[in-house]
């Protein structure tokens, strides 16, 4: 199916085994388009796209956020699908779990994400460090959190003790 | 404080009472706070319990969920086996391709079952309404995504009309 949509009649082609150009993207239409993950959540819009400088093969994109976020660069392997219409991701990114509610097994809200702790630059979380108003921080392991859309649930085995800054540990 | 006396014929250790369902927030499977538990509604001939319904606030229409999409009452909140498909309301559609379709405007569901049917999509400042079958739908999170490109939602339709 072509994707782009330029008229053939402009141009001329010098081309070996490679696709045409409809059924290629264009890259200046693709800045700007915007970027959702899996489930359909706004992550942000495409400001960059990165190549590889030897086998010039598609290497990630830059994503913004808006003023105050931090841009988020994402790989080819997550991403899924690519159009001028949008960018869809293959996962929900951890890095949007920062600033989500987490719940004790009892429904109980324990505080909010502070930070995500990764295994390397990847979107596997180990741990995650939830923070509340007067209450030291807790570091809990990925396993035992459910998460959904809107908050994190620690799941029935994992029990929550957390202590206030005057309590000693 | 002094226990009651029972004559219940059995015991009630495990049982819940209407404090413990009343006047939580209940949550759904995606997390979502849907409202605060408001009534328990009983059958009145077999005294079993039906359901609940949920009270969303002075500018939305309450909810009434059967015990079935019930999954948990907790201390703190009532959780739901399911995502409220009236939720979805206000939502934005994306196509399979990542492109805006609109937004919902409308969930029509098979009967009283929390099972879509179709949603009504709305353009925006066009005004043209999209209706979508439910089983085009590929995932529902903080917005919904559909399991085709937008032109063939148009042909579906078109078919259909």
């Amino acid at each position: 199916m072509p994707v782009n949509n330029m008229n053939i009649k402009n141009f001329d082609s010098i081309i070996g085994s490679e696709r045409s150009m409809d059924n290629t993207l264009d890259m200046q239409k693709l800045i700007g388009s915007h970027v959702l993950s899996r489930s359909g959540t706004i992550v942000g819009r495409v400001r960059s796209i990165h190549f590889h400088p030897e086998t010039l093969n598609l290497e990630g994109i830059l994503v913004g956020r808006g003023i105050g976020m931090k841009k988020i660069y994402i790989g080819k392997r997550y991403i899924r699908t690519a159009s001028h219409e949008g960018i869809i991701l293959t996962m929900e990114p951890s890095l949007l779990l920062i600033g989500k509610k987490v719940l004790d097994k009892h429904g109980k809200v324990i505080g909010s994400v502070k930070s995500v702790h990764r295994k390397s630059q990847t979107n596997d979380v180990q741990s995650i460090v939830v923070s509340a108003s007067f209450k030291k921080d807790l570091s809990i392991p990925w396993h035992s959190i459910k998460p959904t859309t809107h908050v994190l649930v620690v799941s029935s085995t994992y029990d929550v003790k957390q202590k206030y800054f005057w309590q000693k540990s | 404080m002094m226990s009651n006396k029972s004559i219940s014929g059995r015991s009630l250790n495990n049982a819940f009472t209407s404090e413990d369902l009343l006047g939580k927030p209940v949550r759904d499977l995606s997390g979502r706070l849907i409202g605060i538990s408001e009534k328990v509604f009983i059958d009145s001939k077999t005294l079993n319990f039906l359901g609940i319904s949920v009270d969303k606030g002075v500018l939305h229409k309450g909810i009434i969920i059967g015990k079935g999409y019930i999954d948990k009452v907790t201390p703190h909140a009532i959780f739901l086996k399911t995502q409220v498909a009236f939720e979805i309301k206000g939502m934005s559609v994306f196509d399979s391709l990542g492109m805006k379709v609109g937004t919902v405007t409308m969930v029509n569901l098979r009967g009283e079952r929390n099972s879509i049917k179709s949603l009504e999509v709305s353009e925006g400042f066009s005004g043209k309404k999209h209706i979508i079958l439910g089983e085009y739908i590929d995932q529902i999170g903080e917005n919904v995504m559909l399991t085709v490109p937008k032109k063939q939602i148009s042909h579906i339709l078109n078919e259909k009309e």
